[in-house]
């Protein structure tokens, strides 16, 4: 055994941290980091610091490094990559070997990527842009309490083609107006899922009031014309268990927790799920504000699809958030199939095997209606989550007719996809032909007609080369 | 004010009760069953036939026609089970499903014959 001395002092991150003849092992957890070093910071320097950063190091050399082996946890920065089309930054590979982390948490890995690691002074900027997790980790991880292929066990019989519409807004209404706004009339139609906003939950009006009012109507369409409708209701880390409580008491199948706020929760949310058979849906809609420092979607939907939710808001690409098509089809891809290769070109930085972890929905939502809707489908495809929040609304004659121009768009475009037609390409005619047989969809697509997104998207892929 | 046109959809009312799948559209032709029925046999999956009376059109288990028909590809044959299982409940709403055993659940499933709402 080699015998090693205890020199203190400050020596630099590479030294130790900077290994490029380094082969990942296939246990390894690997992340791919796009650094922008400050300036006078060589790569390798920033690289290793990352590394160092995110697993065993500190900025100073300290005597209880030689009390364990550092070897065995150390991380690794083995490759950097140039970034096409920027010269700025560059991308760093870390090897992180399995042992570093606890089995079963993908929050406690997260908690070491995403760590102090960003608010580190000798970058600049700085993007987990993917994670690859080996396969025997993966299978530590209980997955999702429920997901596409539960809920569709689980579901309505006919149900295949879904719409989960639902209605967020307003803010601030009694809890008796806000029963009256959501369901008594969406829920005669089947909406699949309503869905409380945050910020409702959280006002002082709302609470146990709010969900009865929801919930009421429900139980009612559930008994006489049949139906599973949901409502999330939105639980919170201080409030969790008994908020998840009171929605099992009154048989919500559907609860709601937010992505980032409410992070560290994740895990035990999600085996409360496991244990009361509910459903988790998941609001993250990554807000990209500073698009050089962030924690990318792809890696986002990791901890939501091993861990967590059975559902995951994904950006839309053609709703009013933000979303670059190729990335957001990536994203799709990891939430739904069991092995993804790597392909830059959708941001996928690594191959993905997600062993027998079931898939989850990929939520569309943000300023989506009824002329989206052959786009959705397209892109979406089956099993995915649409959410309707002003399209159901905001629709001249109130929302069960919404909700019923909503089902007849999706479910045009469903037939025609079928079919074999090019239904992007085919979009207005059948919109139009659908529309014939119902004034609902007619009056939402005279009144949606002018309203588009066209702004460029922040958040793009480095796909441009030189 | 602009003008409102009330929904008409009731509870009470049977016949604005809706099954899913297709059921906003009106119903299905002769060739777009068959359109979908080659949809489930291009995407590989196993097509079934299943039924119900419609008033209990929401319980999670309808009767079974026969069996699924594993690895059957010949449209003109799923569309005969599907007519004789309509002819010998002529009241019955009759759906088509195909069974993905890739995902372990259904790839589709959509009501092709609509029954009679009491």
């Amino acid at each position: 055994m080699a015998v090693k001395t205890y020199n203190a002092g400050v020596k630099e991150y590479r030294q130790t941290y900077w290994t490029p003849e380094y082969a990942p092992l296939d246990t390894d957890i690997l992340a791919c980091f796009k650094i922008t070093p400050q300036p006078g910071v060589d790569r390798e320097e920033a690289a290793a610091a990352v590394a160092a950063e995110s697993s065993t190091g500190t900025w100073t050399t300290v005597w209880t490094d030689l009390l364990t082996d550092l070897d065995y946890y150390k991380g690794r920065a083995y490759r950097i990559e140039d970034v096409p089309g920027d010269d700025t930054c560059f991308y760093a590979f870390i090897a992180y070997p399995i042992d570093l982390f606890e089995e079963g948490s993908v929050v406690n890995v997260f908690t070491s990527l995403v760590g102090n690691v960003f608010g580190f002074k000798a970058i600049r900027g700085l993007r987990l842009e993917d994670v690859r997790f080996p396969i025997a980790y993966v299978k530590t991880c209980d997955g999702p309490p429920l997901t596409v292929f539960k809920l569709n066990r689980y579901a309505q019989p006919n149900m295949v083609a879904r719409c989960f519409s639902c209605t967020i807004k307003p803010v601030g209404l009694s809890a008796k107006n806000y029963g009256r706004a959501v369901c008594p009339n969406v829920c005669r139609d089947r909406v699949g899922l309503t869905k409380m906003v945050t910020s409702t939950a959280n006002r002082s009006c709302a609470g146990a009031n709010v969900s009865i009012s929801l919930w009421k109507p429900f139980t009612r369409r559930n008994t006489s014309c049949g139906g599973m409708g949901s409502s999330e209701r939105n639980c919170q880390l201080r409030k969790k268990c008994t908020n998840a409580e009171y929605a099992k008491e009154i048989s919500a199948p559907i609860i709601m927790r937010l992505h980032y706020r409410r992070f560290l929760c994740n895990t035990g949310l999600a085996n409360w799920c496991h244990d009361n058979g509910t459903f988790l849906h998941s609001a993250v809609q990554c807000a990209v504000i500073d698009k050089s420092h962030i924690m990318v979607f792809t890696s986002v939907c990791w901890p939501g699809s091993a861990s967590v939710s059975g559902d995951h808001h994904s950006g839309t690409i053609v709703s009013k958030l933000e979303g670059d098509r190729g990335a957001t089809l990536g994203w799709i891809d990891l939430m739904r199939d069991s092995f993804i290769k790597e392909d830059r070109s959708r941001g996928i930085m690594f191959d993905q095997d997600w062993g027998s972890m079931p898939g989850v929905f990929p939520v569309a939502s943000g300023g989506i209606h009824v002329w989206h809707m052959p786009a959705l489908v397209a892109i979406f495809g089956d099993d995915a989550c649409l959410q309707f929040g002003g399209g159901t609304l905001g629709h001249p004659w109130g929302n069960a007719a919404g909700a019923a121009a909503n089902r007849v768009a999706l479910e045009a475009c469903v037939e025609a996809r079928n079919r074999g037609v090019a239904i992007e390409k085919e979009g207005k005619a059948i919109l139009t032909d659908a529309a014939k047989n119902s004034p609902e969809l007619k009056i939402a697509m005279e009144t949606w007609k002018e309203i588009k997104f066209e702004f460029d998207t922040v958040d793009k892929l480095d796909v441009a080369h030189k | 004010m602009s003008e409102v046109i009330d929904y008409r959809s009731r509870l009470s009312d049977p016949a604005s009760r809706k099954f899913e799948t297709f059921s906003y559209l009106p119903s299905l032709d002769k060739d777009q069953i068959r359109k979908q029925v080659e949809y489930v046999v291009n995407k590989g999956w196993n097509p079934a036939i299943e039924h119900t009376e419609p008033e209990f059109l929401m319980s999670n288990y309808w009767y079974m026609w026969k069996l699924p028909m594993f690895g059957e590809t010949d449209v003109e044959r799923i569309l005969a089970e599907a007519e004789a299982c309509h002819k010998a409940n002529p009241n019955n709403h009759v759906r088509l499903i195909g069974y993905n055993n890739f995902n372990q659940s259904q790839g589709t499933a959509m009501v092709i014959y609509r029954g009679k709402t009491v």
